[in-house]
């Protein structure tokens, strides 16, 4: 059976989705699920540095551009459980892809791995809507303000408008004396919250030491938010 | 200040923010919104769409474009609840939150409570 593929999108940069994306990538993993991630942010790539893979090695780019396989561009990362497929940092690498190759790329995947988890650019350029066409299902990453939930419920509107189930959103840097609490997100944008993760100083390590907080901080409570979600994206997803 | 054409809103609304202890405003149109803001500054506005006259939508984005006034947070409160109007009302009328009615009184006063913590009007 055909795995499933599933982006994380926000409207606004900054969200924080690459780094959820990652480390509920690795959640996924460790309840036993044969889990990829695609780093199809091709203008903002930073799953590399997210993992600690070596900025020279074939990407998604190169895919894009029909310079590598899929098989040349996907990693097995042992230590974080997943394989992953990373994006270029380079400016020239952006020369000559063709983005709409993504769609026929994600669907391979798709017959090897349970979980494609693809890390999507944010707003709402044409990149965007190809690696929304590519996904199966959707999840929105926000961050407690007003101008990020407002590009959010953008990003639901057109999103909604492609046929594409939304499975939730994900409040991401929560805790703050002034933000919007995450029960008026859901009413907002009309979509279940599932979960609020809160930015402690565990998160603010493992951000600043390029660490993956699930391995880093196994015991956080942002960890322990993070497994909740994933168990609920699991539900969710069937 | 709670503006809506409807008596009944106006009452009840206002009756539930008293109760909870803050002081309420009412005006019936956008018009008598407007023209009660030359004199009153209130420390938030609930504002329906559905109007006669300007409807809500323009009356937002009279005081939001207005320097005087445009720091006076603003929710709408409404049976316009569609995504499309939600995003109207935080993208073009740049009000700074939406309420969807039917709401029930305890979540009302929340929402003020919290709008008028997180979102003060600039002295």
């Amino acid at each position: 059976m055909a795995g499933i593929s599933v982006s994380y999108a926000s409207g606004r940069d900054g969200a924080g989705k690459s780094t959820i994306c990652a480390n509920l990538g690795v959640a996924l993993s460790q309840m036993g699920l044969k889990t990829v991630i695609v780093d199809a942010d091709v203008e903002g790539a930073s799953m590399n540095l997210i993992f600690g893979l070596d900025f020279d090695v074939p990407t998604i780019h190169d895919y894009l551009s029909g310079k590598a396989s899929a098989d040349e561009v996907t990693f097995n990362l042992k230590s974080a459980g997943i394989d992953l497929v990373a994006g270029s940092i380079k400016v020239e690498s952006l020369k000559d892809i063709k983005f709409d190759l993504l769609k026929e790329f994600i669907a391979g995947l798709k017959e090897k791995y349970d979980i494609v988890f693809i890390d999507i650019p944010a707003g709402l350029s044409v990149d965007t809507m190809t690696s929304l066409s590519a996904s199966d299902v959707v999840v929105l990453v926000v961050t407690p303000d007003i101008l990020s939930v407002s590009s959010a419920l953008k990003t639901k509107v057109i999103t909604k408008g492609m046929d594409l189930k939304i499975l939730g959103a994900i409040v991401n840097r929560a805790g703050g004396e002034y933000d919007i609490p995450a029960p008026y997100i859901e009413d907002m944008l009309g979509v279940e919250v599932l979960g609020s993760i809160s930015e402690g100083e565990e998160v603010k390590r493992s951000l600043s030491t390029g660490k993956i907080l699930l391995l880093d901080s196994p015991d956080s409570p942002a960890t322990k938010s993070l497994k909740q979600i994933a168990a609920k994206l699991v539900g969710g997803s069937k | 200040m709670v503006v809506d054409d409807e008596e009944d809103i106006l009452y009840l609304v206002g009756t539930i923010l008293r109760k909870a202890g803050h002081e309420v405003i009412t005006a019936s149109s956008g018009e008598e919104c407007l023209d009660i803001l030359k004199t009153e500054k209130p420390d938030l506005i609930l504002l329906d769409v559905m109007m006669p006259g300007i409807d809500g939508f323009e009356t937002a984005k009279v005081i939001k474009a207005d320097e005087e006034n445009r720091s006076i947070p603003i929710a709408m409160l409404t049976v316009k609840s569609g995504d499309k109007d939600k995003l109207r009302s935080l993208e073009e009328c740049r009000v700074d939150w939406h309420i969807s009615k039917p709401v029930d009184r305890e979540k009302l006063v929340e929402m003020v409570n919290w709008l008028l913590k997180s979102r003060p009007r600039k002295l």
